[in-house]
């Protein structure tokens, strides 16, 4: 009868070892596959390497790198004040039935598929931007370099960028409101027995969250980071280091997507390379935001 | 004083405008699938659905060799996916503080949000590479399933997980109590009294992979024609929007617009269904 | 009206979803005095407490009818009328689970108020006016050398004293009490006590208590509240010695629980 009872849970268990191992089957499997690159090429000149050429057989990651976390980090600036007052107004400002219905909204802007967004950058936001905001910013804004270019396209950075933006913030929102919805009836109390109006009051809230909504929005950097398709349909794919955010650049994922599934030999092993270091950027951030919200569970919200 | 209320008038303003940055952009894609991609469906919808794809330049053709390949494709990333991730939920549920169960906790935690084109890189490493493959078959939609079910895995077994803990102990102590084995009282009891929440489970699982492109262009390649082989790249609606979406051709981009349509409406129509499960769970 | 009211009730009507909980109450809370609000759970005690520095309004579904007058400097005035933050920060209110903002340091609690509100500028002022209230609350000594702590660090009588001072701080007129001392160990309890009673020099003290042996410890005067309307009001000696109503001597000799006679 023991015998019984213990080998359902040996079976069950055999699936969950299974799940405990994916993440250092990922990591493993990566290691190997780029094992060839790093056998002939060294790590470093690999991360510092300054020019990507598939065809000169130049293999540098800094651009990608760079193109990454400035899209990346322009998405998280873009997000963090639209999905902090979002999530605001939702559970603070607006009836419950109404915040109920934009909840659903929030789900479905997360469900659209990536390249469906993609194909909405490509067609629709980036073409209106470069007749719009672009034509603005370089006429008016143009001694500023970031906004310097030489010739407008609709795909550049700060197209990806907005783009991204729009793509992390329902998963922000999301976060952030649970996170709302956790604050103690007694600190708002507390602030409006104070004569605290109601921003005030918000504002105490949010303080009060804080790390909450610090671990989201590392999150939300994570998936930003993560994003390969629609990225690569915006952005222009030129390898760059401009610091103007209206040329265009290449990330981590689009020379993967873009040249993965013709690259054979060094190549290949080159651009997995390549996803060996989105895997340790990834990795980083979920940890980060998981030991400050652990932090943030073992102290005053215990 | 006044000047603390307009304050807060400005602060409400910009949190009801933030709203608005939210719901404008889905709107207007929305819109446009429907105004450059719905003309497309309901004037020739036998063709659209059913027919392949034309080349370019030509007028005409479907997605029909997309669906049967998305069909393949997703049907053997739920077969590999949905047991694998429901029977490791049922174990994190059901043993909650092995070592084994923290473990895999901690892991689909980060799996959860882990890139996902990197899953289609390792599957095509370990399997399909020609180099390093274990089946050295190319770019192969077997992978790309793998990939997809591998992605949905941590998501069904973490909500399976949740669904179960939802169950009573009493419900659980009495079963045992009239002398059920644990595997009688797992899958007799316990399974078909969280039913409902298990179909959540998979579905959030499966919404997730329906719309997923990156790993399946990096382990399967790309593929405009009917699904033949597992061990061939098979074509899938996702990555025919991609294709389409970058190609300079009228008839193929309002074709990508169409099949965004259908796509949208699909991972709506799931997430539509999870969620009145969950309301008839509550 | 007379100059030693502080805050005037007029028939208070107070409902939640159209369920009546204040029935029409009327009382006149002396100044410079403690006047402790005593009556079973559930009989309406905290919501005459939060109607007047209307922190009810915050429960969705409530209803307001009557008039609240309240004593600010000279002048009385309608409290339904004033800027609810302007009365709350002229009446203060202690809550019955010490509640300070637990994420930020013992100095922040004691100066967002002020500073929020404008009452003193500059970090110099705000501090000396920390340290002014804390000395007043009984709690300077404790907390000095930790004033950048977060105040979640602090004990459970100690964040309570801190709440206290944070009252303090926005130099209300009148003090609100809603059974501070619950759940405290009697070091602190006493020392809230004692507290409320000085308080009585520089501000009007009203507190809800459940403890008909605390009301006799600090009040001057007791209200004795049952199913939503006054029973009783007077000198806390004539009220606990000679109560006037039957109800009244019922719940003070312990014979009337939570509404039910005993």
């Amino acid at each position: 009868m023991t015998t019984v009872r213990k080998s359902i849970f040996i079976f069950l268990g055999g699936f969950a070892l299974f799940l405990a191992l994916i993440l250092p089957l990922y990591f493993f499997g990566e290691l190997y596959g780029a094992s060839e690159f790093f056998s002939k090429f060294s790590f470093l000149d690999f991360i510092l390497g300054r020019e990507w050429s598939l065809s000169e057989q130049k293999y540098g990651a800094l651009p990608a790198i760079y193109g990454t976390l400035t899209t990346a980090g322009l998405a998280l600036l873009i997000t963090m004040p639209v999905s902090i007052a979002a999530a605001v107004a939702m559970t603070e400002l607006l009836p419950e039935w109404l915040s109920e219905k934009l909840g659903i909204i929030v789900d479905v802007i997360a469900a659209v598929p990536s390249v469906v967004v993609g194909l909405w950058g490509i067609a629709s936001l980036g073409p209106f931007l470069s007749d719009t905001l672009y034509k603005f910013l370089v006429e008016n804004l143009g001694f500023i370099p970031i906004f310097q270019t030489t010739t407008l396209t609709a795909y550049n950075k700060l197209t990806a960028a907005l783009m991204l933006g729009y793509m992390i913030t329902p998963f922000a929102v999301s976060v952030i409101k649970e996170n709302l919805r956790l604050v103690p009836m007694e600190i708002k109390e507390a602030a409006y027995a104070l004569g605290l109006t109601k921003w005030e009051v918000i504002r105490i809230t949010l303080s009060y969250i804080k790390p909450g909504i610090f671990a989201a929005l590392m999150l939300a950097l994570g998936r930003a980071v993560a994003e390969a398709v629609a990225v690569s349909m915006v952005i222009g794919n030129t390898c760059s280091f401009s610091v103007s955010l209206l040329e265009p650049a290449c990330t981590l994922t689009t020379l993967i997507i873009n040249n993965f599934a013709e690259a054979t030999g060094i190549e290949a092993a080159a651009l997995i390379g390549l996803g060996l270091v989105l895997f340790v950027i990834s990795i980083l951030m979920v940890l980060v935001s998981r030991l400050i919200y652990g932090k943030l569970l073992g102290g005053y919200m215990r | 004083m006044s000047l603390k209320k307009l304050r807060d008038v400005v602060y409400t303003g910009l949190a009801y405008l933030s709203l608005l940055l939210l719901i404008i952009p889905l709107a207007w894609i929305i819109f446009e699938c429907i105004i450059r991609g719905g003309y497309y469906i309901v004037s020739r919808p036998l063709e659209f659905f059913t027919d392949i794809g034309r080349p370019p330049g030509v007028e005409g053709g479907g997605i029909g060799h997309a669906i049967q390949g998305s069909l393949y494709m997703l049907g053997l990333a739920l077969l590999i996916g949905v047991p694998t991730g429901m029977f490791a939920g049922i174990y994190l549920a059901e043993r909650r503080n092995s070592p084994i169960a923290k473990a895999a906790r901690f892991v689909s935690d980060i799996l959860v949000e882990f890139p996902t084109i990197l899953v289609g890189i390792v599957t095509y490493i370990f399997l399909a590479s020609k180099v390093t493959g274990i089946l050295a078959t190319g770019p192969a939609a077997f992978a790309a399933s793998l990939a997809l079910a591998l992605i949905m895995i941590p998501i069904v077994a973490r909500s399976v997980e949740a669904t179960f803990l939802t169950i009573p102990s009493e419900i659980r102590e009495g079963a045992y109590a009239l002398g059920f084995s644990s595997g009688q009282v797992i899958f007799r009891i316990l399974l078909p009294a969280v039913k409902a929440g298990v179909v959540t489970a998979v579905l959030i699982g499966f919404a997730k992979i329906i719309g997923e492109s990156a790993p399946v262009i990096v382990s399967n390649g790309i593929s405009n024609f009917w699904f033949s082989k597992w061990t061939e790249p098979a074509p899938s609606i996702p990555v025919l929007i991609y294709v389409y979406g970058l190609s300079p051709f009228k008839e193929w981009q309002t074709q990508a617009w169409a099949a965004s349509l259908f796509l949208l409406l699909l991972v709506m129509g799931v997430g539509f269904l999870a969620r009145r499960l969950t309301k008839k769970l509550l | 009206m007379l100059d030693n009211v502080a805050v005037s009730v007029r028939d208070l009507r107070v409902s939640i979803n159209n369920k009546e909980i204040i029935k029409g109450i009327s009382i006149d809370f002396p100044r410079y005095a403690v006047t402790a609000i005593i009556g079973p759970s559930g009989s309406g005690k905290t919501m005459l407490l939060r109607s007047i520095n209307r922190l009810v309004e915050l429960i969705p579904d409530v209803k307001v009818s009557g008039k609240i007058w309240v004593r600010i400097g000279d002048e009385l005035h309608d409290a339904y009328t004033l800027d609810p933050s302007y009365l709350r920060r002229k009446v203060g209110y202690v809550f019955q689970k010490p509640n300070p903002f637990p994420h930020l340091s013992i100095l922040k609690n004691m100066t967002i108020g002020p500073m929020l509100n404008g009452i003193a500028k500059g970090k110099k002022n705000l501090e000396r006016l920390a340290e002014e209230k804390l000395k007043e609350a009984g709690l300077w000594d404790e907390v000095k050398d930790r004033l950048n702590d977060a105040a979640w660090r602090l004990s459970g009588g100690q964040q309570q004293r801190l709440c206290i001072a944070r009252a303090l701080a926005l130099e209300p007129e009148i003090i609100l009490f809603d059974e501070p001392t619950t759940g405290l160990d009697l070091y602190n309890t006493k020392k809230i006590e004692e507290l409320m009673v000085r308080l009585k020099e520089k501000y009007t003290v009203i507190a809800v208590t459940h403890s008909v042996d605390q009301a006799g410890r600090i009040a001057d005067f007791i209200a004795f509240i049952y199913n939503g309307k006054l029973i009783e009001f007077g000198s806390a000696a004539s009220v606990l010695k000679s109560p006037a109503n039957e109800l009244t001597e019922l719940f003070i000799t312990g014979r009337v629980l939570d509404g039910v006679k005993v």
